[in-house]
C-alpha cells in the first residue's frame, strides 16, 4: 500500500497533486511536491519524483486518515537543506548591468535569452535595446513597471493548432471526452519546458520571439512594417469615420471540432504533456468552449486622442497614484462604464441562469510565472481614473510578487485580455468562465485613416468581444463595443 | 569705472589673494593668520603685499604651531571676527584637528545656534612639487567626515576667487582646499567685487553623453585633457566638478549618470576611504543605479605615502592617460 500524504492547503485551492506510483514508497513527504491548483500554481515546484501519476487530491484525502504530518515535513525540509551540495553562487545567474535589467523589465524581455556583448559576456543596455527594436510594429509601451500584462502567443490555451501541436502527425484522435493525459516518466526538467529556457525540441512551437543569434545581426533589426492597410481617399463630401463592427458568428458544430482531440493520443513519441499547472485551466477551457455559443465582434478604436491625453497627464497621474498610466487604464475605465449600461454583458451564466451584476469586477488576464492568471479589479465602476491606475498597478505588482490568494482570482464579472504589447493586432480570447464575455485587446498601431475628411496617420487599436450568445445577442454586444469606442475616442471624459 | 563683467587673466594663487584682499577691504572683521604670511609673503608667495595693506593687526605672522593657529582662529571667530588661517601644507592640519573638529565644528550645534564660527581654513594640498610624504597629502576625506565643517576645493582661478569670498562670508567653518599644483595655472577671473560661487553647488564643466567623470582639484584639468583627446575619437565625456565636497550637491551627478550610464570618480587622495567611494555609494543608492550600464570606476591615488621623487610621485596619482584608459574600459574598448 502506498503511503500517502495529505497536501497542506496553500493559498489557493488544491485540486490535484502528485504522489508516488501505487505500491511505491513515497520517498520524501515534502512541501515541495508540486500542488496543482485552479488557474494558478503554488510556489512549490522544485523537486518532483521520477515517476509521477496524476491523482486527485480529493481521492487521497478520502482514503487517508487525516492526521497532520507537519513534523515529517519539517524534518524533510531540514534534511534537504543539509543535503544540498555547495554550488557556485554564479551558477545560473546572468551578468547584466542594472540599466540592461531595467530595460528588460520594462519591455518584458527575458534577460536569460540575451547574449552579452560586455566584458565576460555581461549583458548591457545595447544588447537589450536591440531586442526591443526587433519587436514587430511600432511599440510605444514605455512603462516603468514590470510589463506583465498579457502572455506570449504560444500560451493561449485553447488554440490547439498553436499550443499542443504534434508535428509527427501520428496522433490518433480519440473521439468523445477530452482526456487529460497522465505524465509518464517525466524528468523534473520538463516541467519548465513551457518557459523560454526549454531544451530545444523539434516539435516545439515556434515562438514569436526572434532566434537567439538574431540580436547579433543588425540587418535583422529593422523589420518591415507587417502591413499597412490602405484606406482609399474619400473624394468630395466629408464622411464621418464609419464604425466598423464586424459580426462573425461561430456555429456550435465548429466549436466542437476545435478541441484537443488530436493531442490526446498516448502513442506519439515526443508528444508534449500538458503541464500540471495547465491541466485545470485546460479542463475548464474545454468545458466552457463546449458549452457556450460564442460570437465574435471586432471594432477598431482610434487611439490618437488617448495617446495624446496620456502624454499630457502621465506625469501628474504618476505623482498621485505612484503608477504610470497605460492605455489599459483607459480601456478599463471605458469598459467598466460600458458594463454598467449593458448588464447582460456583465453577467454570469451558471446553472442555466443568467445573473446580471450591478458591479463591475474586471478580470485582467496577465502573464503569471506559470501561465495566465486573471486577478480581479473590484468595483471598477466606482473608480476614478487615478484609483484605476493605482489598483491596476497594485494588482500587477501583487502578481509579480505572488501576493495573490485564491480570493483575488475569484468573482470577476467580465474579463479583458491584452496581447497588444506582443504585437498582436487582434485575437479572440476564450471566455473566462463563468463570465459571459471577454474583451481581447490588440496592439496600438499607426495606420492611415480618414479623419475629418483628411487622410491622416492615426493610432488605432482593434478590440474583439467574445460573447456567449446564450446570454446576450450580437446587437447587445455591438452596442457595448460602441459605448467603449465612444468613450475611448473621447477619453478626457474618462478622467471625470 | 570698472565694468561688472570685466575679466582678467591671472594665476590661481593671485586669484585667492584677490578674493581675500577684497573681503578684507569690504569687512574689517576679516583677519588673516598663518606661518610666514606677513613679512615673507607666504610659503608660496600667495600673500605678498597683504601685510603692507592691512597692517600687523589684521595679517598675523604666527608661531610655528598649527594648534595655536586654529585654536586662536576658532576663538576669534566666536568673538565676532572672521579669521582666515593658512596651514602651510594641508598635512599639518592634523595638529589643529582638535580645535577644528571638537570645538569649531561643534559650537554652533552645542550652543543651540547662539554661537557662530565663521572661520576659513586654507589648506594647500596635493602632489606636484615633489615635497615628499609629509607635505603632499590630500586629506579632504577626513574633513568631510566631520558634520559641522564645510569642505570646498576650487579647480580654476575664477573658482578660487569666487569660493574664497563665499567661504569668508559663510558663518560656518569652511575648509578651503587649494591644490598647490594649481597655484601657477592661469585663467580668466571676474574682477567684480561681489563675484562668489555658491557653496554646495556642483558644476558641470563639460557636457557629454557617453561617460561621466567626476573630478576635482588637479585632476579636473587632467580629465578635461583626456576628454579633449577622446573627443577626436567620437567619445563624448561629461565632466562634473563637485566644487563643494561636503555637503555635496549630488543631483547633477545623478542626472548625468542617468544620461550616460557610466561613471568614473577621480581624486588624488588614496582610494581607500576616499570621497570617491562616497560618491559611488550615493550613486548606487540613487535613482541612477538602474541606469548604470557599467561598473562604477574609481581613479584615485594609490594607498601609499607620496614618494619624494617627482617621477614616482606622478606614478601614484591618476594622470591623463589613466582617464583615457578608464573611459575605454567602461566602453569595452580594451
Amino acid at each position: 500500500m502506498a503511503k500517502e500524504e495529505i497536501l497542506p492547503k496553500s493559498g489557493i485551492d488544491v485540486t490535484t497533486g502528485y504522489s508516488g506510483a501505487e505500491g511505491e514508497a513515497v520517498q520524501k513527504p515534502s512541501l515541495q511536491m508540486p500542488a496543482e491548483t485552479e488557474m494558478a500554481a503554488t510556489d512549490s515546484e522544485k523537486v518532483k519524483p521520477e515517476t509521477a501519476t496524476v491523482i486527485s487530491a480529493a481521492e487521497i484525502q478520502a482514503e487517508l486518515p487525516s492526521e497532520p504530518v507537519q513534523e515529517a515535513i519539517q524534518e524533510a525540509i531540514e534534511e534537504q537543506a543539509a543535503a544540498e551540495p555547495e554550488e557556485d553562487p554564479r551558477l545560473g545567474k546572468v551578468r547584466a548591468t542594472p540599466a540592461a535589467r531595467r530595460l528588460a523589465r520594462e519591455h518584458d524581455i527575458d534577460i536569460q535569452t540575451l547574449l552579452g556583448s560586455g566584458q565576460k559576456g555581461r549583458i548591457q543596455l545595447e544588447d537589450v535595446s536591440r531586442m526591443v527594436i526587433i519587436r514587430p510594429g511600432p511599440s510605444d509601451y514605455r512603462s516603468k513597471e514590470p510589463a506583465v500584462i498579457g502572455t506570449v502567443l504560444d500560451e493561449i490555451a485553447g488554440n490547439s493548432e498553436n499550443v499542443y501541436s504534434d508535428p509527427s502527425g501520428e496522433a490518433t484522435p480519440e473521439t468523445g471526452k477530452i482526456e487529460l493525459r497522465k505524465s509518464e516518466a517525466r524528468k523534473p526538467k520538463t516541467t519548465k519546458s513551457w518557459g523560454r529556457k526549454s531544451e530545444p525540441k523539434e516539435h516545439e512551437i515556434k515562438k514569436t520571439e526572434v532566434p537567439r543569434n538574431a540580436n547579433r545581426n543588425p540587418k535583422q533589426e529593422t523589420m518591415p512594417n507587417p502591413e499597412l492597410d490602405f484606406v482609399p481617399f474619400v473624394e468630395g463630401e466629408v464622411e464621418p469615420l464609419r464604425d466598423e463592427i464586424i459580426v462573425k458568428a461561430v456555429p456550435m458544430s465548429e466549436l466542437e471540432n476545435t478541441t484537443f482531440e488530436k493531442n490526446t493520443s498516448d502513442n506519439a513519441k515526443n508528444n508534449m504533456t500538458i503541464p500540471e499547472n495547465r491541466q485545470n485551466s485546460a479542463e475548464q477551457l474545454v468545458k466552457v468552449s463546449l458549452e457556450t455559443a460564442v460570437i465574435t465582434l471586432t471594432t477598431e478604436i482610434d487611439m490618437t486622442e488617448v495617446k495624446d491625453l496620456r502624454k499630457k497627464i502621465a506625469k501628474k497621474i504618476e505623482l498621485q497614484s505612484h503608477y504610470r498610466c497605460t492605455y489599459t487604464d483607459f480601456l478599463l475605465m471605458a469598459t467598466a462604464r460600458a458594463l454598467m449600461k449593458h448588464p447582460l454583458i456583465n453577467s454570469t451564466f451558471e446553472d442555466h441562469a443568467i445573473i446580471p451584476h450591478a458591479y463591475a469586477h474586471l478580470g485582467l488576464a496577465v502573464d503569471g510565472e506559470d501561465g495566465i492568471i486573471i486577478p480581479v479589479i473590484r468595483n471598477a465602476q466606482e473608480m476614478t481614473f487615478i484609483e484605476m491606475v493605482k489598483s491596476r498597478g497594485e494588482t500587477l505588482k501583487s502578481v509579480k510578487h505572488k501576493y495573490l490568494t485564491q480570493e483575488d482570482l475569484k468573482g470577476s464579472t467580465f474579463s479583458i485580455s491584452n496581447l497588444g504589447m506582443h504585437g498582436i493586432l487582434e485575437f479572440t480570447a476564450i471566455i473566462n468562465h463563468p463570465n459571459s464575455a471577454i474583451l481581447s485587446v490588440g496592439e496600438v498601431v499607426q495606420r492611415l485613416r480618414v479623419h475629418q475628411g483628411e487622410p491622416m496617420v492615426r493610432s488605432v487599436m482593434k478590440i474583439t468581444l467574445n460573447l456567449d450568445h446564450r446570454v446576450a445577442d450580437g446587437m447587445e454586444g455591438a452596442k457595448f463595443l460602441k459605448n467603449i469606442k465612444a468613450d475611448m475616442e473621447n477619453p478626457s471624459l474618462l478622467l471625470f | 569705472m570698472m565694468e561688472i563683467n570685466e575679466m582678467k587673466k591671472m594665476k590661481y594663487r593671485d586669484a585667492i589673494r584677490l578674493g581675500m584682499t577684497e573681503e578684507m577691504r569690504r569687512d574689517d572683521a576679516v583677519i588673516f593668520l598663518g606661518e610666514d604670511i606677513g613679512r615673507y609673503g607666504g610659503a608660496f608667495g600667495l600673500s605678498a603685499g597683504m601685510l603692507d595693506e592691512f597692517g600687523e593687526e589684521r595679517v598675523l605672522d604666527t608661531p610655528i604651531s598649527e594648534a595655536a593657529i586654529v585654536g586662536t582662529a576658532v576663538g576669534a571667530a566666536l568673538t565676532g571676527l572672521r579669521p582666515v588661517c593658512e596651514m602651510m601644507h594641508m598635512d599639518f592640519v592634523t595638529l589643529g584637528m582638535d580645535a577644528l573638529v571638537n570645538q569649531g565644528a561643534k559650537m554652533h550645534y552645542m550652543f543651540g545656534g547662539q554661537a557662530q564660527v565663521p572661520l576659513v581654513l586654507r589648506l594647500p594640498a596635493g602632489t606636484g612639487d615633489g615635497a615628499g610624504a609629509q607635505h603632499s597629502q590630500s586629506l579632504e576625506a577626513w574633513l568631510c567626515h566631520v558634520p559641522g565643517l564645510k569642505v570646498v576645493t576650487p579647480s580654476t582661478p575664477a573658482q578660487a576667487k569666487g569660493l574664497i569670498k563665499a567661504a569668508i562670508r559663510d558663518n560656518n567653518p569652511v575648509c578651503f582646499i587649494e591644490p598647490k599644483a594649481l597655484y601657477q595655472t592661469e585663467g580668466l577671473v571676474p574682477l567684480d567685487d561681489d563675484y562668489t560661487i555658491e557653496i554646495g553647488k556642483t558644476l558641470i564643466e563639460r557636457p557629454g553623453k557617453d561617460v561621466t567623470i567626476v573630478a576635482y582639484g588637479t585632476l579636473l584639468a587632467k580629465a578635461m585633457e583626456a576628454a579633449a583627446f577622446l573627443e577626436e575619437e567620437g567619445i563624448e565625456v561629461e565632466i562634473i566638478n563637485p566644487v563643494t565636497l561636503y555637503p555635496m550637491d549630488m543631483q547633477p551627478i545623478v542626472e548625468s549618470v542617468i544620461k550616460t550610464g557610466r561613471l568614473i570618480v577621480a581624486h588624488e587622495a588614496p582610494k581607500t576611504g576616499g570621497v570617491g567611494g562616497e560618491i559611488a555609494a550615493r550613486i548606487a543608492e540613487s535613482e541612477a543605479f538602474d541606469y548604470l550600464n557599467a561598473p562604477i570606476l574609481r581613479l584615485c591615488g594609490m594607498d601609499v605615502p607620496i614618494p619624494y621623487s617627482k617621477e614616482l610621485e606622478a606614478s601614484v596619482v591618476p594622470q591623463r592617460n589613466d582617464f583615457v584608459h578608464g573611459v575605454y574600459r567602461l566602453l569595452n574598448r580594451e
